[in-house]
């Protein structure tokens, strides 16, 4: 049984690895989103659904996280990734990446910039954040 | 009231009576004569004895019971039977209505006059007379008329089976009721699993409930818009056959389906103003809503505001086109995507916005169902299934499953 904690954890690695910081189950609006990842110099926001098997919800989860995210992802235990390449067109229509999750990640479907990110949506993210003492807003 | 007063007011002229819950009664009594008197707003009191006989915890803050429970207890326990399960920290059951295993008739007809006595008396005469002096002296023109509810309403339970103890209580509490309603009219309230919805037993359940002014029917783990085609049929039959009786039927909690049933003569449906298309029957006892929802009419649905805010962002032609929203839209300065977000920071700058908005597409559905044939409406729903098609509202997380299944049992 995959825990998605394993997840977290390569995936955490991978972003830290790409300058980012990594916050784990940030609030937005009545859920939470998996990780939220941050450019330590552009606060260009990632945000990822983690997902072992429903790809359905991810990408649903995905597609409403674009409100806050510059770009969101999707990301798959390698077991289960052969639903997600089946409905490859689907991902690039919406612009939603998704990473493969293994020993170590790899890209399948790259991000678009998300087309309907909004300032106050993001900023609901960071606030959030600064509430749990995570980030701090003042770096605006 | 506390809470819905000024939407209320706001929204006068686009329902046609208020339901009052008692425990609200109670604690906001001259609210709601001074509300009524002024308005000349219709309304009847929902007795709210259920309550006592599900989880109590649902019916306190910080550990002790709340206000307006506290006082709906004052009016109702001449019997004693509340005070004693909430002294032994128990919901009421049914062996507080019996003796020596029988359902004790002077308990019940001491529940059904209390309950009753409150409705009549919302506000004493002499609260009546200060009232009207009241609102004399602050201008206000108003017509010396009695504040009364439009009818009164039996004390209830919730039954899980047909026959059960909470279904022969409640059965006997309306017929106790009927003895002493007086001038007034006297309404039940079948308050119902949907496991009693089935051919044979709503048969029984009509013939149980001969003889009254009026039905109200709340079908408590019935939600309009989860429900299977099967459950909405049992529903709709259970209506139907109801309403051959020739008396006025009240749907307590009911959406758009509901709304498509009233379309027969003597139907009427309640909700709350973007809240209460659906109750569970432990649902805490709260008026108002909680989160904040947009309805969309295209599938007559409440999804929270930031999903409709991304639905629209994809789909911006789609936007609604009510006094409400066209108001807004006129004073959005930005294009494109920016447009919508503008668009939806206004509306959530406000509840006033969603909840008129959704009173104000609630309106103009009953109008369109009022307008327009059962034909013609099955067809506009199909038409909406089909353009629906292309948007793939599943990707957004909005579900349309319902419309099939509403258009399944109304076909029938």
């Amino acid at each position: 049984m995959v825990l998605e904690k394993e997840m977290f954890s390569a995936l955490k690695s991978y972003f830290n690895s790409q300058n980012f910081e990594v916050y784990e189950e940030v609030r937005f609006f009545s859920k939470k989103i998996d990780i939220i990842c941050i450019k330590k110099d552009s606060e260009e926001i990632i945000a990822v659904e983690m997902k072992v098997k429903k790809w359905k919800k991810a990408l649903q989860q995905s597609i409403i996280n674009q409100l806050c995210a510059d770009k969101v992802y999707v990301a798959f235990w390698h077991e289960n990734i052969g639903a997600i390449k089946k409905c490859r067109d689907l991902f690039e229509k919406y612009g939603v990446g998704v990473l493969e999750v293994n020993s170590s990640i790899i890209p399948i479907i790259p991000a678009k910039s998300s087309p309907c990110i909004h300032e106050k949506m993001s900023g609901l993210i960071k606030r959030n954040l600064s509430k749990r003492g995570e980030f701090l807003l003042a770096r605006h | 009231m506390g809470r819905d007063r000024k939407y209320l007011e706001d929204f006068k002229e686009l329902y046609s009576g208020v339901v009052v819950s008692a425990h609200i009664a109670a604690y906001h009594r001259s609210l709601i004569g001074e509300f009524s008197q002024e308005h000349k707003i219709p309304f009847f009191i929902d007795p709210m004895t259920y309550v006592f006989s599900r989880n109590i915890d649902k019916i306190k803050k910080d550990d002790h019971l709340k206000k307006s429970f506290e006082k709906l207890i004052t009016a109702y326990d001449k019997a004693g039977i509340l005070n004693t399960s909430l002294r032994e920290k128990r919901s009421l059951s049914p062996s507080d209505f019996k003796k020596n295993g029988i359902l004790d008739e002077s308990i019940l007809d001491k529940l059904s006059k209390s309950v009753l006595h409150f409705q009549k008396n919302l506000i004493s005469d002499q609260k009546q007379t200060t009232l009207w002096e009241l609102q004399e002296l602050a201008g206000i023109s108003i017509e010396r008329e009695i504040v009364k509810p439009l009818f009164l309403v039996a004390p209830y339970f919730f039954s899980e089976e047909y026959g059960d103890d909470w279904y022969k209580i409640s059965n006997k509490l309306a017929i106790s009721s009927k003895k002493i309603k007086e001038k007034y009219d006297l309404f039940p309230v079948i308050c119902i699993s949907k496991s009693l919805l089935q051919d044979d037993i709503i048969l029984k359940i009509i013939e149980d409930y001969q003889g009254f002014d009026g039905f109200i029917v709340w079908v408590a783990d019935l939600n309009e818009v989860k429900a299977d085609a099967e459950d909405l049929t049992q529903y709709k039959k259970f209506i139907s056959a109801l309403n051959k009786l020739g008396k006025p039927i009240y749907l307590l909690y009911g959406g758009y389906f509901s709304a498509l049933l009233s379309k027969e003569p003597l139907i009427t449906y309640c909700s709350g103003i973007c809240y209460g298309e659906f109750k569970d029957i432990d649902a805490p006892p709260v008026t108002g809503g909680g989160l904040m929802r947009y309805y969309i009419p295209a599938v007559h649905l409440k999804i929270p505001v930031e999903k409709a805010r991304r639905f629209y962002a994809e789909y911006p032609h789609l936007l609604c086109n009510c006094q409400t929203c066209k108001g807004i839209r006129g004073t959005i300065k930005s294009k494109g995507i920016e447009s919508v977000h503008e668009f939806f920071d206004l509306l959530e700058s406000s509840d006033w916005h969603l909840k008129s908005h959704y009173v104000l597409t609630r309106y103009d559905e009953l109008i369109t169902i009022s307008k327009s044939t059962k034909a013609k409406l099955i067809e506009q729903i199909k038409q909406n299934i089909s353009a629906q098609e292309k948007l793939r509202l599943q990707l957004f997380d909005i579900n349309n499953k319902h419309l099939k299944n509403w258009v399944e049992v109304l076909q029938i």
